[in-house]
């Protein structure tokens, strides 16, 4: 029994000493179908200086600036045909690095652009965007001589697929405050033109620069909303408007600025993001009937 | 709100009235007697646990029989009255026997002590009273502390923690963490009690050690699952922890140290066979010891105290325990997270038996108290509490010529955490858990139960069972028959056949981000009244068949059905609001265990088959899969578990190995990680972006198996007739195998489980 005993206890131990020669996996926590980099970036038009945020997505978030730094990005305009290599820009956010690509170059209206991240290994991530047209605004009447006066705000050269967002800007207390430009009447297109209209008074338009509360709206249509400043509270008769208008890749906010899912977009081809170009301007008005209260 | 607490209380003490008056505890003919029998050491005045206790009569034939429980004692019940010759036995010990006469309707109270044996006696085994790995029926395992002692543990003498992972169907976490996963069930599933006082977490940081250390163990009852009727409140298993008491006898002490932790005890008579008092202390050292022995940080502490107070009165026990652990650490020693917890419990289990009680009474009083905590995380700190005072008393009558036990409990739980910064809406931070900045909720449950044995035979016993829980909040009644059953076909103790199926359902649950293995923080709290309540089906079959004189095979099966399981929705990130769902798990397996023993050698081999399945409707539970039902694999599903275990006494030396495998966990692999910059409004020359880990289909990838090899080897030296020496050397992990903790999607590590490590342990026995 001793002999067996033993027997059965050596078997175990060469079982065992054969069990420490198993080899080691390699975790690979990313699944095979991926998602390459990522693409943020919104172009304005009328800067030469533009800057587009592009991260490798199998990157971990506290990587070196080393690690992160592996792929090139090349900038093309495929009406013109010609193509820029771009340099990059490092900015650390709690010391954790970030790559921000320079666009370093005059964008032209109603133009198409592509943008192309290409790592060491052949992973590519693509998207394109399409510049907007110039808009101009017109104001009639120009100057107004009471807060209820009507004003036929117009912007022209609005192609079918790109739209105008614009915000009145008051000064009120000695700062300025902007509030987008939606709740009482939205831009509509004017039939046969290329152009979007919408006729508002200041006092409509101030309902998105000091909102109403919530309780003086309900079953009350919009137009009859009352601002939480009034036109006399306002320090000056100096208004602004600054409107964007968006190019084709927007259409995802179009009905809801805020429902851009970046994530969701579709925008970057074997990639997450978005990226896309857009015109901001900014005019001012007067109106008299705002006493100056400086 | 007065009247109707009054109205529900006025309800409990009416349910309570009627089980005591219309379940008299005795109705049997007045010829009928009671045995009960007190086995006690000679060498300490402790009880025996688990001794043979058999009456013969006269004639030879075996008439009834029995093993001691934890308090050393078993009761025959419904004994017709006569002469009878009573066979006590247990290893160790030398057997006695006397002859016993009983009166018509007398009821006597047999006292003996057991001197310790120099050689083991063969004897008559009583099912389900011997312990080792392969002394199942129907999910109930006994535990001894024979078995404890031979799985090498880092620290002096054996843990009970170390040991379960031995068994197939446990799963931990990895080496730290304290969470057990018994066959399928999640930690917030299982119920602890030690010496009936209910302790959430009693297992420390490091998944090597729990409270119960071998020299304070008496017995250990592990259910699987398919427990009876006496106990409640849980889905998944219940481990019903049995302390010894102090010596009655003498004064003993014990100082030890290792690499990993120290610890000190002292026992001793307050009054010769009538009162003593046991105190031990542990603290982990590993945090300090751990870098030169492993290379690399080791952020954990932890400790516990124990006392337990004795009192032996003619017929009468007392233990009065007093319970506090402590836990400290970061489990992902990369990621600023700590956690910690605390268990405190204090309570009073006392047992009538002597003969002026019809009936032996065994009434449990105490408080137990659990406190955890998060902080780091988002630079965030969190708690969960629980506080519960309880009281349980347990009964046992004869009806109709048919024994049967019965019980109440009552416990008041309070709950209390403190969940991210309070109003995150204006701060902007993310409500990790969708409760709200606070949680502060009190429950009062009230459970009765009441089973019954049945034996056609001397080979087939029925136990079926009764339980209900009854919350103040709503007075709904919770309805959990239970039933378990034995059977020897061929009237010996080679073999058994047992089946247990019950209905289990818990009123409290527990919540945590389990998609982010580098916590194990839970969030307690009751099932509201409006909510589904967790509730389960268990079914278990076993075989047992002893095979010569060396070999012994037990085989179970085990299904469970769990409804209404708390799980946290899958947003693609994490980090953001998450809110629970509610799934369907179902378990499936095999627990196959071989054991062979013999003088030298103890040699035993599990294996473990199962599948863990999680189901829930994808509208509940995922944000974006495009499936109405989501079917998967959770993390504590490791398909296949083998261990194997040998120990091989060499002289006056012990050598232990035991090695252990167990398939990879599943884990959520990443579809990206990311800044999101929402253009046009945010700049990323001045915003760094938000971070988000955007998960794949969860739990679709499997991390690499787990293996890791234990081995030690001990001898004892008595240095004098009152100073014994125990040493100990081994290594965790002695092949020094890379076994994955789990993978940190923040940086792209996979956090490892502890290196091989060394040690020396020493113990210094004085008595």
């Amino acid at each position: 029994m001793k002999m067996i005993s033993f027997r059965y206890f050596g078997a175990v131990l060469i079982l065992f000493a054969g069990l420490s020669a198993c080899d080691e996996v390699v975790i690979e926590p990313f699944e095979e179908v991926e998602s390459a980099y990522s693409i943020y970036g919104a172009m304005e038009l009328d800067s030469t200086l533009n800057y587009v945020r592009i991260k490798d997505t199998q990157s971990p978030l506290l990587a070196d600036l080393e690690e992160i730094r592996d792929f090139t990005v090349t900038f093309e305009n495929l009406d013109a045909g010609t193509s820029t290599q771009l340099s990059d820009t490092v900015v650390f956010f709690n010391n954790n690095p970030t790559l921000n690509f320079i666009i370093n170059e005059v964008l032209t209206p109603r133009t198409n652009y592509r943008l192309t991240v290409e790592g060491q290994e052949g992973d590519v991530s693509t998207t394109r965007a399409k510049t907007p047209g110039v808009s101009t605004i017109s104001l009639t009447p120009a100057v107004t001589e009471t807060c209820l006066d009507d004003i036929l705000i117009e912007f022209d050269n609005v192609a079918d697929d790109e739209f105008i967002r614009f915000e009145l800007g008051v000064q009120y207390g000695g700062s300025f405050f902007f509030g987008e430009v939606k709740s009482v009447r939205q831009l509509q297109k004017v039939e046969g033109s290329n152009k979007l209209a919408v006729v508002l008074n200041i006092k409509n338009m101030l309902v998105d620069v000091f909102p109403p509360v919530a309780e003086a709206t309900v079953n009350v249509p919009p137009r009859f909303w009352n601002p939480t400043v009034n036109c006399n509270q306002l320090d000056n008769g100096v208004m602004r408007i600054r409107y964007t208008h968006f190019g084709p890749e927007w259409e995802v906010i179009r009905e809801n600025t805020l429902a851009l899912d970046v994530l969701e977009s579709g925008d970057v081809e074997n990639g997450l993001g978005f990226f896309g170009a857009k015109n901001t301007k900014q005019i001012l008005f007067t109106t008299n009937g705002v006493p100056n209260n400086n | 709100m007065v009247i109707n607490s009054i109205r529900k209380l006025a309800l409990c003490g009416f349910f309570l009235g009627v089980l005591f008056t219309l379940l008299p505890s005795q109705i049997y003919a007045q010829t009928r007697s009671t045995l009960r029998v007190l086995v006690i050491s000679e060498e300490d005045g402790n009880p025996i646990i688990g001794a043979n206790v058999i009456l013969f009569r006269k004639s030879g034939t075996m008439y009834k029989a029995g093993a001691t429980n934890a308090d050393g004692l078993w009761e025959f019940i419904n004994v017709n009255n006569g002469t009878y010759d009573l066979a006590i036995s247990s290893i160790g010990f030398e057997k006695h026997e006397a002859e016993i006469t009983l009166a018509p309707g007398e009821t006597r109270l047999y006292r003996t002590e057991l001197p310790t044996a120099n050689s083991e006696l063969g004897e008559v085994i009583v099912s389900g009273t011997r312990s080792g790995a392969v002394q199942r029926v129907a999910g109930k395992q006994s535990i001894s502390v024979t078995d404890i002692q031979l799985i090498p543990a880092p620290g002096p003498g054996g843990d009970l923690s170390v040991y379960l992972q031995t068994l197939p169907g446990v799963v931990t976490s990895g080496d730290r963490g304290g969470e057990l996963f018994i066959r399928g069930g999640t930690p917030a599933q299982n119920l602890i009690l030690v010496d009936k006082m209910p302790v959430i977490k009693p297992f420390h940081i490091s998944n090597l050690f729990s409270a119960f250390p071998q020299s304070v163990i008496s017995n250990v009852d592990l259910y699987a699952g398919g427990f009876g009727a006496e106990y409640e409140g849980a889905t998944s298993s219940v481990m019903d922890v049995s302390l010894r008491q102090g010596n009655m006898r003498q004064f003993q002490s014990q100082v030890a140290a290792s690499p990993y932790i120290i610890s000190a005890l002292a026992e001793g008579p307050l009054e010769t066979d009538k009162q003593s008092l046991l105190v031990m202390g542990r603290y982990s050292v590993i945090e300090q010891a751990g870098p030169s022995l492993t290379g690399e940080d080791v952020p954990l502490k932890f400790s516990d105290i124990m006392a337990r107070y004795s009192i032996n009165w003619d017929g009468f026990t007392c233990n009065m325990t007093a319970l506090h652990t402590y836990d400290r650490g970061k489990i992902n020693p990369q990621r600023n997270i700590s956690l910690g917890w605390e268990n405190t419990a204090v309570g009073a289990r006392c047992l009538g038996y002597s003969e002026e009680l019809k009936n032996s009474v065994d009434f449990t009083i105490g408080y137990s108290s659990y406190k955890s905590s998060e902080i780091g995380f988002d630079d965030l700190g969190r708690t969960s509490n629980i506080s519960i005072g309880y009281l349980r008393m347990d009964n046992t009558g004869t009806a109709f010529d048919h024994p049967y036990n019965y019980g109440f409990r009552w416990n008041l739980n309070f709950y209390k955490a403190n969940l991210d910064e309070p109003f995150p809406e204006i701060t902007g931070k993310p409500q990790r858990f969708g409760l709200g900045a606070t949680l502060e909720e009190y429950t009062s449950v009230f459970s009765t139960y009441l089973s019954t044995e049945f034996k056609p035979t001397n080979t087939l016993s029925i136990t079926p069972g009764i339980t209900t829980q009854i919350r103040q909040e709503n007075v709904s009644m919770t309805f959990e028959p239970r039933f378990r059953m034995t059977w020897k076909p061929l009237g010996t103790d080679n073999q058994e056949l047992s089946f247990a199926v019950g209905k289990y359902v818990q009123l409290r649950e527990a919540i945590t981000d389990e998609r982010d293995a580098g916590t194990v923080f839970y969030v307690y709290k009751p099932v509201g009244v409006d909510e589904p309540v967790p509730t389960a089906i268990h079914a278990i079959t076993g075989y047992r068949q002893r095979i010569g004189d060396f070999i012994e095979a037990n085989i179970e099966t085990y299904y469970k059905h769990n409804d209404n399981v708390p799980v946290a929705e899958w947003t693609r990130e994490p980090g953001n609001t998450i809110r629970t769902a509610f799934a369907t798990a179902e378990t499936y397996g095999l627990d196959l265990q071989l054991q062979l023993k013999t003088d030298l050698l103890y040699l035993t081999l599990g294996y473990g088959l199962a599948e863990v399945e999680y189901s829930a409707s994808a509208d509940d539970l995922v944000a974006w899969i495009e499936t109405d039902e989501f079917v998967y694999n959770p993390s504590h599903d490791r398909r296949h578990q083998l261990n194997i275990l040998a120990s091989y006494k060499i002289g006056k030396f012990t050598a232990n190995a035991i090695w252990r495998y167990s398939s990879g966990a599943p884990y959520t692999k990443l579809y990206a990680i990311d800044l999101i910059v929402r253009v046009p409004y945010q700049d990323p020359l001045q915003n760094q972006g938000k971070a988000v880990t955007l998960y794949s289909v969860p739990f679709d990838g499997n991390l690499p198996a787990f293996q890791r090899l234990d081995v030690s080897i001990d001898r004892k030296f008595q240095l004098s007739p009152k100073l014994e020496l125990e040493t100990e050397i081994g290594a965790i992990n002695s092949y020094d195998m890379t076994n994955v903790f789990y993978f940190d999607v923040n940086t792209l590590r996979q956090v490892n489980e502890l290196p091989m490590l060394p040690y020396a342990s020493i113990s210094l026995n004085i008595n």
